[in-house]
C-alpha cells in the first residue's frame, strides 16, 4: 500500500500544480444547490401547509371523492371504493401526500417555532386538524415519530395508538387555546386562513376539540364529556366570519377545492361516472332542500336523483342521475371549508341534548341550519322556510338524528368528516337499497407500509386488529 | 468557459496553419509506385515510410491513396522504403535509385484486425491485450443504418444487450454491458468520442404516467464520421476513465483526412422505408357491445370501451345493421386492419457527404450530413443536420496538433407520447372496438370543435386528436468538439494536452389543446435544457524499448471534468383564446429552474510491459476527487491490474494446427461518487409560487403539482466501489480459419450509492442510502470461423457469440426487503435480495400446494394473498449469429439477434383482456353465447377437484382484471429476430474505368429488424419497455417497433 500512498501524494501535488488555486477547496460551494435555500421561514411553510390541507386533486380525488364521500354516503361511482373495499394507489395517494406535505412541513414549523408561543399554538392547533382525519381514516397511524426523516432519522416511524394520538391532540388543542389567550407574535399575512387573528385561532381550537371530543362518544363518554364542556366553556365560532376556509381563485392551480374534494374542475371528470348518492338525494328531496340545485345538478330529466352505492350495477351518467355541481361548490374558485360555524353549533347543540351542558338545543340546531344554509349562499327567507319544513323542525325525540343529519348535509365535500360521523353516530339512517351492504370502518393501511415500514405495521395489525375495512378504530368499538 | 475559450483559439490556430502547409512544396528526389495484395487487388491506406536502414523517420512518409497508389519525396539520405499495414507483414525494401516501386504485401494470418483502439486512443496489438475489448468498423455501421447507431451494435458483440424501446424512430438506446451493476443509477456505458467523454443522458425519460423519449447523447451521432468503435467491457478495461466507465466504456474514433494525393469524396445515400413490425393480436369476431350483444343506444355505446364496461363484447359480427359510436347504422363488420391503418409508411432518407484530403504533413476532414425521417406514426418527423470539420497539422517536428468541432441540429415534431397517457396513440387504439373503422376517428373534432371519439370515456382519445391537436415539437443544439496538442518531448516521450467540450441546448414544448378530455382548459408546457460537460487532460506518454525483450510504455495523466446542467421552464393552462399557444395566453403559469453542477478532478497512471512479445502486464491505478462526496472524504483511489501469456509460440505447433494462443486475467476495482447534492437538507418554494399573494416554502421540494420528490440527503457520504475479476482465453487454429475468444468475469459492486423509496411516514419519498451489494458474473465467447473459402472466390465467413450473465442482488439497506426500479399499474420491477435485477412483482392467481390455479365455486379465478415474483427481466443469454457470404463483387451480410429468456410484463395484453379485443379472448365464447359452455379456468375447485365450471369470459377477464391477477400476461421476452440483412455490389475497376471521376462505388440492399423466426410475446415486440432507464421488463401501450428496408449508395471520387 506504501506504494499507492505515495503515488497519491504525488498525484496530489500534480494535481495542485495545474489548479491555480487549491484543487477542491471550491468543492463545497459547487455542491451547494444554487437553487433551493438553506433556511426557511416558518411562515412561508405555513402557508403551504394551510394550503395543502385543501389540497391537490390527486390526493382529494383519491382519498376524499372515491373514499370518504363515497362510505360516508354523498357520492356514488363506478370505481373500486364503491363496493366497499379499499383502493390500495388511492388509499396511498392520500396517505402519502399528507405525511410527505402536510405532516413533515407541521413538524418542521413546530421545531422552528418553539420560542413562539403563539405561533407554536397556532401551528399545534393546525396539527390536530392535519392528524384527526389520518387517525379517523385508518385508526393507529404514525405520529410521534412522523414526518422526522430529515430531522431526527427516522425512516421507519413507529405507529402509535388512536387513543394516544386523541390523548395529545385534545391536550395540544386545549394548550392552544390557553396559549393564544395571551401571547403576541403571530404569522400575520402568511396566515391565510386567520390573518394572523389569534382570537379567532382561539375558536377554531376550541371547535376543533369539541368535533374530537364527539368522536369517542361511544369509547370513552366522561373523557367525551370532560373536553366538550371546556371546549364549549373557552368559547366556539361565533359567526360564518369565523369558518376556518381556504379561499381559491379562477385559474388558482389548488383550484377546485372544497373542503379539499378538489375534483378536477371539468364537467368531463363527473360525465366519468360520479353522481350523487342516492341516500344523499333522498334526505335532501324530502326535506325539499334549498342547497339541492347548489350541491347538484338534475339530471336530463330535471330531477334530483341519485345512484345507490354498494355492490349493485347503477347507471351513474349525467342523464339518468345528478352530477356534483361544478358551477358552485366543486368549481375552481370554490372555498375550500376546514371547519365551520354551523358545524360548531351542531356540535354544541348535540351536547346539550346530552346534557353535558345548559342551554337550547333547539336554538343551537337551528343556528347551525341557518348558518349552512348562508354558508351555501341560501337566501334568508328560503332559509325560515326550509326550518318550518316538517322533517327540519325540530323535535327533540328524535334530536341527535336530526343534529347529526343536517351536520351531515351541511358538511358535503368533506369525506372525512362525514364518513366518521356516521361510523361513531349511526346517522343519518340509509335504506338497505341505498348502502347495499356493510359500510366500512376504517381504510386499509396501503401496502407499501407491508414492506417499507414493516415491524411498524406489524405492530399497529397486531395491536388494533387485522388489517381490514371491517375492523374498528378505537374510537368506534 | 476557459476551456472553451481556449479550444476555440486552438482551432482557429489550427486553421490558419494548415492552409498555409499546402502551399509547402517539398523538394528532393520522388519515387511513386503501387502496392498490391496477394489476390492484386490494390490496397487503400498502406503506410509508405522512408528510412536510412536504422531507423525509419516518420517525417518521411505517405500512405497509399483509392487506387493503391503513392507518391512520396524523398531525402537523398533515405535508402529504404517499408510499407505497413494493418493485417499484412510489413515489407522492407532498398531504394537503389529507383523511382517506381510496385509492391506486393503477404496477408499475415495470425494478427488479422492486429490492432484496435483502447483507453486514451492507445493503439494496441490485440494479441497484447490483457482484457477484454471489441472493435467494430465504421464500416459496418453505415449500409443497414439506424438513426440511433448504437443499435447498429445490436446483436455484434458478445455481452452487450442492446435494446431499443418502443418510442419512436428519435428515441434512446438503452446499452449494458455484462449485466448491471448500480441498483439504482446508471447502469449503461460511458461514450467516448476521440477521447472525450460525451454525455447521454436521456433527459426526463417517460415514468408510467407517459412522457416523450427525446433520445439520447449517442443517437445524435452521424455514424457516417464513425471509423471506428471499440467496446470496452468492464472495468479493468476502463480504468482510465474513471467512475463512470465502471459499466464499459463504447470508444468511438472519428474519421480523419489522410495524406494523399487532391482531394477524396465520399457520398452515401439511403433510403429506407418503415413498417410497424409487429401489431398487437386482436380478434375480429365480436364487435362493440356487452354480454354478447349489440347495443343500441348510443350513450350506452358511447360508455364502453372503459374498465368497467369493456369494449368488444359484443354480438358476433356477420354484418347486421349495428349503431355505431357517431350515431350512423351501419354493418357489422370487423375492420382487421384498423391498428395498422393508423400507422402509416415511415420513410427516413440519409444523404451525407465527406471531403477529406492531405499530405505528409496536414490532414483535414469535412463532412455534412442530412437525415430526414417521416414517422410511421402519423404527422411524426424528424430531421438532423450534422457538420464535421476535423483536421491535424504537424506545427513543427515535435508540435502536432489536432482538432475536431461538430454542429449537430436535431428537430423533430410530434415524438409519440408513451405509456398510460391517453395522448399515446397507441393506447387509444387498444380500447377500439373491433368494428371500429379508424377512417371514421380521421376527422377528430365536431361542429363545435369538441373533439369526436368513439367512446366517451375520459381516458380514451381519439389518436388523431392527440396527433393533430395535442402536438409536441422539439430542437436540439449540439456543439461537441476537442483540441489536442502534442509535443514530442523525445522520441519515446511525448506530452500532449487535450480539452473537449459537449454542449447542448434541448428546446422542447408541447400543448394540449382546448376541448381536450381532462385536460378542457389547455396547456402550454415548455422546457429548455442546456447541458454541457468539459474535459481536460495533460497527459505524459511513454513508450521504449528497453531492450530486444523488453518495452515498456505508458501514460501519466491528469484530468479535469465538470458538468452542468440546466432548466428552464414554464408551464402554462387554462389558456383564454383558441390554437394560440403562448404563455401570455394562460391565465395560470408557473415557472420552472434547476441548475445541478459538479466537478471531477483526477490524477492517473498507466503502465505497459511486454517481454519477448509473450508476457504482457498492464498496471493502472487513479484517484478522483468529486465535489459530490463530503469534505474529507471526497477522494477515491482505485487501481487495476492485469496481464496476459501468448503461449503458442512457446508451445511450437504448427500454425495450421493451432495458430495462437493466449490467456490472460485481471483484477480491477472501480468507484464512483455521488449525484450533485446529495449530502445535506434544503428547502425550496413550491412550483406554484404562491397562494392569494402568500409565497410557499417547503422543506425539501417538489415537483409540478407539488408532488414531493425530496430524498432524503446523507452527510457522510462514501464512494461506490466495483472489484471485478476477469480471465480469457483467445485461441486460433487452422491458419486462423477457425478462432474461439472466451471470457469469464465477476464484478461486485458495494456500499452503491442510490435513492430508495421509503415510507412516506418519514415525512419523505425517498432517502439517499449509501448500502447495498450486486454481483455480475458470465462467460461469454466469440467463436468465429470460415467454414467455406473456394478458389473461384466464394467465401463464407460465420461469427457466433455468445454470453451469458448471471446476476445477483446480494443486499440492500437494513430494514429494506425490496427496491421498486418501476412501477405501472398491478406490477412493479424490483431488486430483490437473493434474486436478479429486475424482478416482475404482481399478484397471481391463488394456487394450490402443486402449484395449480384455484377458482371459486363459480368457477371464477382467485387472487394471491400476496404480491410475488412472477418473473424476471434479464435474459438467460444473449447472442448473435453473424453471417457474411462473398462471391466476387457481391456480399451478402446476415445478422441473426438472439434473447434466450427473461420476461416481460404486458399492459396493453392486459387491457386487450379486459375489454374483450384481443383473440385469446375468444375461448369459449362462441360457448357462452350459445349456451353450451364458456369458458373453464384451467386448475382446481377451492373445494377440491378439478374445475369444470364454465363461465362468462367477459365477467372471467374482468375478474381477473379487478383482482389485479397479472400472472396472464407476463410472457417469455426471449426472441429470435432477423437483426440486418445486408446485400452489397461493389462496383469494379474495370467499370468504374469507364465513368469519370468515380473512383470506388458500391450499391446495397439493406433490411433491418425484418422479422421474427422466435417471438415469446405474441403481437408485441418483447423489446417494448417503454423506457431506456433501469425497471425493464414493463411494457404499456407501446408503439410497435419498425422494420426498416431500403437501398444505401456509396460512391468515391
Amino acid at each position: 500500500m506504501k506504494f499507492f500512498n505515495t503515488f497519491k501524494k504525488v498525484a496530489l501535488g500534480v494535481c495542485l500544480a495545474i489548479a491555480s488555486t487549491s484543487c477542491t477547496d471550491k468543492f463545497e460551494s459547487l455542491n451547494t444547490n444554487p437553487v433551493a435555500a438553506a433556511t426557511m421561514d416558518a411562515s412561508y411553510l405555513l402557508t403551504y401547509n394551510q394550503l395543502s390541507v385543501s389540497g391537490h386533486t390527486y390526493e382529494m380525488w383519491r382519498g376524499n371523492l372515491l373514499h370518504g364521500m363515497v362510505w360516508g354516503q354523498h357520492l356514488s361511482t363506478p370505481w373500486g371504493t364503491q363496493t366497499y373495499v379499499t383502493s390500495d394507489g388511492w388509499g396511498t395517494a392520500y396517505w402519502d401526500m399528507t405525511y410527505s406535505k402536510l405532516v413533515v412541513n407541521t413538524q418542521e414549523i413546530v421545531r422552528l417555532t418553539q420560542k413562539e408561543a403563539a405561533k407554536n399554538a397556532i401551528i399545534k392547533a393546525w396539527k390536530a386538524y392535519i392528524f384527526h382525519r389520518l387517525t379517523d381514516f385508518w385508526g393507529d397511524v404514525p405520529y410521534s415519530e412522523a414526518g422526522k426523516g430529515i430531522a431526527s432519522g427516522i425512516l421507519q416511524p413507529k405507529y402509535d395508538k388512536q387513543q394516544d394520538i386523541y390523548t395529545s391532540m385534545l391536550s395540544d388543542l386545549k394548550e392552544a387555546a390557553a396559549t393564544l389567550s395571551t401571547a403576541g407574535n403571530s404569522y400575520g399575512a402568511a396566515d391565510l386562513i386567520y390573518k394572523g387573528d389569534h382570537a379567532k385561532w382561539k375558536k377554531f381550537a376550541n371547535t376543533l376539540r369539541l368535533r374530537l371530543a364527539l368522536h369517542l362518544i361511544k369509547v370513552d363518554e366522561n373523557l367525551a364529556k370532560q373536553h366538550a364542556v371546556e371546549a364549549i366553556n373557552g368559547g366556539l365560532f361565533d359567526s360564518n366570519a369565523d369558518n376556518a376556509i381556504m379561499i381559491h381563485t379562477k385559474g388558482d392551480t389548488y383550484a377546485a377545492g372544497t373542503n379539499g374534494s378538489s375534483a378536477p374542475v371539468s364537467d368531463y371528470s363527473f360525465r366519468g361516472g360520479v353522481v350523487l348518492s342516492s341516500a344523499f338525494m333522498r334526505i335532501l328531496n324530502e326535506r325539499n332542500d334549498p342547497r339541492l340545485p347548489i350541491f347538484a345538478l338534475p339530471n336530463a330529466a330535471g330531477k334530483y336523483v341519485g345512484a345507490a352505492n354498494g355492490n349493485v350495477d347503477a347507471p351513474r351518467d349525467p342523464d339518468t342521475g345528478s352530477v356534483p355541481n361544478y358551477n358552485t361548490v366543486f368549481a375552481q374558485d370554490a372555498n375550500a371549508y376546514f371547519l365551520t360555524y354551523s358545524e360548531a353549533m351542531f356540535l354544541k347543540a348535540e351536547a346539550i341534548q346530552r346534557g353535558w351542558v345548559a342551554g337550547s338545543a333547539s336554538n343551537e340546531y337551528e343556528k347551525g341550519v341557518r348558518a349552512s344554509l348562508n354558508q351555501f349562499g341560501v337566501k334568508a327567507t328560503d332559509a325560515e322556510a326550509y326550518l318550518k319544513n316538517a322533517n327540519v323542525v325540530y323535535d327533540a325525540s328524535k334530536g341527535l338524528e336530526q343534529i347529526i343529519t343536517q351536520k351531515w348535509i351541511g358538511l358535503y365535500t368533506d369525506g372525512f368528516e362525514i364518513f366518521a360521523e356516521v361510523r361513531r353516530s349511526g346517522f343519518p339512517k340509509f335504506l338497505p337499497n341505498e348502502i347495499n351492504g356493510v359500510i366500512p370502518r376504517r381504510l386499509k393501511y396501503p401496502l407499501s407500509e407491508q414492506s417499507l415500514n414493516k415491524n411498524s405495521y406489524t405492530e399497529a395489525v397486531s395491536r388494533q386488529g387485522a388489517d381490514t375495512e371491517t375492523t374498528k378504530v378505537w374510537w368506534d368499538k | 468557459m476557459q476551456n472553451f475559450s481556449l479550444f476555440f483559439k486552438r482551432t482557429s490556430l489550427f486553421l490558419a496553419t494548415w492552409l498555409f502547409c499546402f502551399a509547402v512544396v517539398a523538394q528532393d528526389a520522388t519515387i511513386s509506385g503501387i502496392v498490391k495484395d496477394a489476390t492484386g487487388e490494390t490496397l487503400v491506406g498502406v503506410n509508405v515510410l522512408a528510412g536510412d536502414g536504422k531507423s525509419n523517420d516518420s517525417n518521411t512518409g505517405t500512405v497509399t491513396d483509392i487506387d493503391g497508389k503513392f507518391s512520396l519525396r524523398v531525402p537523398k539520405d533515405k535508402t529504404q522504403l517499408t510499407f505497413s499495414y494493418v493485417g499484412y507483414l510489413a515489407q522492407t525494401v532498398n531504394i537503389d535509385g529507383r523511382t517506381s516501386i510496385d509492391i506486393t504485401l503477404e496477408a499475415d494470418v495470425i494478427s488479422l484486425g492486429e490492432v484496435v483502439v483502447t483507453a486514451f486512443g492507445i493503439q494496441k496489438a490485440e494479441k497484447s491485450l490483457s482484457y477484454a475489448v471489441t472493435e467494430v468498423q465504421g464500416a459496418s455501421l453505415i449500409q443497414a443504418r439506424e438513426n440511433n447507431v448504437i443499435n447498429s451494435l445490436a446483436g455484434k458483440i458478445a455481452g452487450v444487450q442492446i435494446s431499443r424501446p418502443s418510442t419512436g424512430a428519435g428515441g434512446s438506446s438503452r446499452v449494458v454491458i455484462r449485466g448491471n451493476r448500480s441498483l439504482g443509477g446508471n447502469n449503461q456505458p460511458l461514450y467516448v468520442v476521440d477521447n472525450i467523454p460525451i454525455d447521454n443522458q436521456n433527459i426526463n425519460p417517460a415514468s408510467r404516467w407517459g412522457g416523450i423519449d427525446y433520445g439520447d447523447g449517442i443517437g445524435d451521432i452521424n455514424p457516417d464520421d464513425i471509423e471506428s468503435m471499440s467496446v470496452l467491457k468492464g472495468p479493468n478495461a476502463a480504468a482510465l476513465y474513471g467512475a463512470r466507465a465502471a459499466n464499459g466504456v463504447i470508444l468511438i474514433t472519428t474519421k480523419k483526412g489522410k495524406a494523399q494525393e487532391g482531394v477524396r469524396i465520399d457520398y452515401n445515400g439511403n433510403l429506407t422505408v418503415e413498417n410497424p413490425l409487429i401489431l398487437p393480436n386482436m380478434q375480429n369476431t365480436y364487435g362493440a357491445g356487452k354480454n354478447g350483444k349489440l347495443i343500441t343506444d348510443q350513450a350506452e355505446l358511447l360508455r364502453l370501451s372503459t374498465q368497467w364496461n369493456g369494449a368488444s363484447w359484443g354480438a358476433e359480427m356477420k354484418g347486421q345493421s349495428a349503431l355505431y359510436w357517431d350515431g350512423t347504422t351501419k354493418p357489422y363488420n370487423a375492420q382487421p386492419d384498423n391498428i395498422k391503418n393508423f400507422y402509416q409508411t415511415g420513410t427516413t432518407l440519409t444523404n451525407s457527404i465527406g471531403v477529406s484530403g492531405g499530405n505528409d504533413r496536414a490532414n483535414f476532414r469535412f463532412s455534412y450530413a442530412n437525415l430526414d425521417n417521416t414517422g410511421v406514426i402519423p404527422t411524426s418527423t424528424l430531421q438532423r443536420n450534422s457538420f464535421t470539420f476535423r483536421g491535424g497539422i504537424e506545427l513543427t517536428s515535435k508540435l502536432s496538433l489536432d482538432a475536431k468541432i461538430s454542429y449537430i441540429k436535431t428537430n423533430a415534431n410530434n415524438r409519440p407520447n408513451l405509456a398510460d397517457v391517453m395522448d399515446n396513440p397507441a393506447n387509444g387504439l387498444l380500447w377500439m372496438p373491433r368494428n371500429t373503422d379508424i377512417n371514421d376517428l380521421k376527422n377528430y373534432a365536431d361542429a363545435n370543435g369538441d373533439p369526436r371519439n368513439y367512446t366517451s370515456e375520459t381516458f380514451v382519445q381519439n389518436p388523431y386528436w392527440s396527433m393533430n391537436q395535442n402536438v409536441n415539437n422539439d430542437e436540439k443544439n449540439r456543439f461537441l468538439g476537442f483540441a489536442s496538442l502534442k509535443y514530442k518531448l523525445t522520441d519515446w516521450l511525448t506530452a500532449e494536452g487535450r480539452v473537449g467540450s459537449d454542449m447542448y441546448t434541448s428546446d422542447r414544448f408541447a400543448q394540449v389543446a382546448l376541448k381536450t378530455k381532462y385536460r378542457a382548459n389547455g396547456q402550454i408546457n415548455k422546457d429548455v435544457y442546456t447541458v454541457r460537460e468539459d474535459n481536460a487532460y495533460l497527459m505524459l506518454n511513454f513508450n521504449k524499448q528497453i531492450n530486444p525483450d523488453f518495452r515498456l510504455s505508458g501514460v501519466l495523466g491528469t484530468q479535469i471534468t465538470r458538468q452542468k446542467f440546466q432548466q428552464v421552464g414554464y408551464q402554462g393552462s387554462d389558456l383564454s383564446l383558441p390554437n394560440f399557444y403562448v404563455i401570455q395566453n394562460a391565465t395560470t403559469r408557473a415557472n420552472n429552474y434547476n441548475l445541478v453542477q459538479k466537478e471531477i478532478q483526477s490524477v492517473f497512471g498507466q503502465v505497459s510491459m511486454e517481454y519477448k512479445n509473450t508476457f504482457f502486464l498492464d498496471v493502472t491505478a487513479r484517484n478522483d476527487w468529486s465535489s459530490t462526496l463530503p469534505k474529507g472524504g471526497n477522494s477515491f483511489f482505485y487501481p487495476s491490474v492485469s496481464g496476459s501469456y501468448a503461449f503458442s509460440e512457446s508451445l511450437g505447433l504448427p500454425e495450421n494446427i493451432l495458430t495462437f494462443g493466449k490467456i490472460r486475467a485481471s483484477w480491477a476495482m472501480s468507484g464512483n461518487d455521488a449525484n450533485a447534492y446529495s449530502l445535506y437538507p434544503t428547502y425550496s418554494f413550491s412550483p406554484s409560487a404562491s397562494h392569494l399573494g402568500q409565497p410557499l416554502g417547503t422543506i425539501g421540494s417538489m415537483a409540478n403539482q407539488d408532488v414531493p420528490n425530496y430524498a432524503i440527503p446523507l452527510a457522510n457520504m462514501k464512494p461506490e466501489q466495483t472489484n471485478s475479476v476477469e480471465f480469457g482465453l483467445d485461441l486460433r487454429f487452422l491458419n486462423d480459419r477457425l478462432g474461439l475468444d472466451l471470457s469469464y468475469y465477476k464484478v461486485n459492486t458495494s456500499n452503491q450509492i442510490l435513492q430508495t423509496t421509503v415510507s412516506a411516514t418519514s415525512g419523505f419519498p425517498a432517502a439517499v442510502i449509501n448500502a447495498g451489494e450486486m454481483e455480475n458474473s458470465g462467460i461469454e465467447f466469440l467463436l468465429r470461423g470460415t467454414p467455406v473459402k473456394l478458389d473461384n472466390g466464394f467465401r463464407w465467413d460465420v461469427s457466433f457469440n455468445f454470453a451469458r450473465n448471471r446476476n445477483k442482488v446480494l443486499s440492500l439497506t437494513t430494514g429494506l426487503d425490496q427496491l421498486t426500479l418501476a412501477q405501472d399499474r398491478a406490477v412493479a420491477i424490483q431488486a430483490i435480495p437473493g434474486n436478479p435485477y429486475s424482478d416482475i412483482v404482481g399478484v397471481d392467481y391463488k394456487r394450490d400446494a402443486n402449484g395449480n390455479k384455484m377458482f371459486d365455486k363459480d368457477g371464477m379465478p382467485m387472487a394471491a394473498d400476496n404480491v410475488s415474483v412472477l418473473g424476471n427481466a434479464i435474459p438467460n443469454w444473449i447472442g448473435g449469429l453473424n453471417n457474411t457470404f462473398s462471391y466476387k463483387n457481391f456480399t451478402l451480410g446476415v445478422l441473426i439477434d438472439i434473447r434466450n429468456g427473461g420476461k416481460i410484463f404486458s399492459q396493453s395484453a392486459r387491457y386487450m383482456h379486459l375489454n374483450g379485443n384481443s383473440d385469446q379472448t375468444l375461448t369459449g365464447r362462441a360457448e357462452f353465447y350459445a349456451g353450451t359452455g364458456g369458458y373453464v379456468g384451467q386448475g382446481v375447485v377451492e373445494t377440491g377437484g378439478a374445475n369444470t365450471k364454465a363461465v362468462d369470459p367477459e365477467l372471467y377477464w374482468k375478474s381477473v382484471f379487478d383482482k389485479n391477477i397479472i400472472s396472464d400476461f407476463v410472457y417469455d421476452a426471449g426472441y429470435i429476430k432477423l437483426r440486418e440483412v445486408n446485400l452489397s455490389y461493389r462496383f469494379s475497376d474495370d467499370i468504374l474505368k469507364k465513368v469519370p471521376y468515380i473512383k470506388g462505388a458500391s450499391i446495397s440492399l439493406v433490411g433491418r429488424n425484418l422479422f421474427f423466426f422466435q417471438n415469446g410475446v405474441k403481437g408485441f415486440d418483447p423489446e417494448s419497455n417503454f423506457n431506456s432507464g433501469n425497471g425493464q421488463g414493463l411494457e404499456s401501450g407501446a408503439i410497435p417497433s419498425y422494420r426498416s428496408y431500403g437501398v444505401n449508395l456509396n460512391l468515391k471520387f
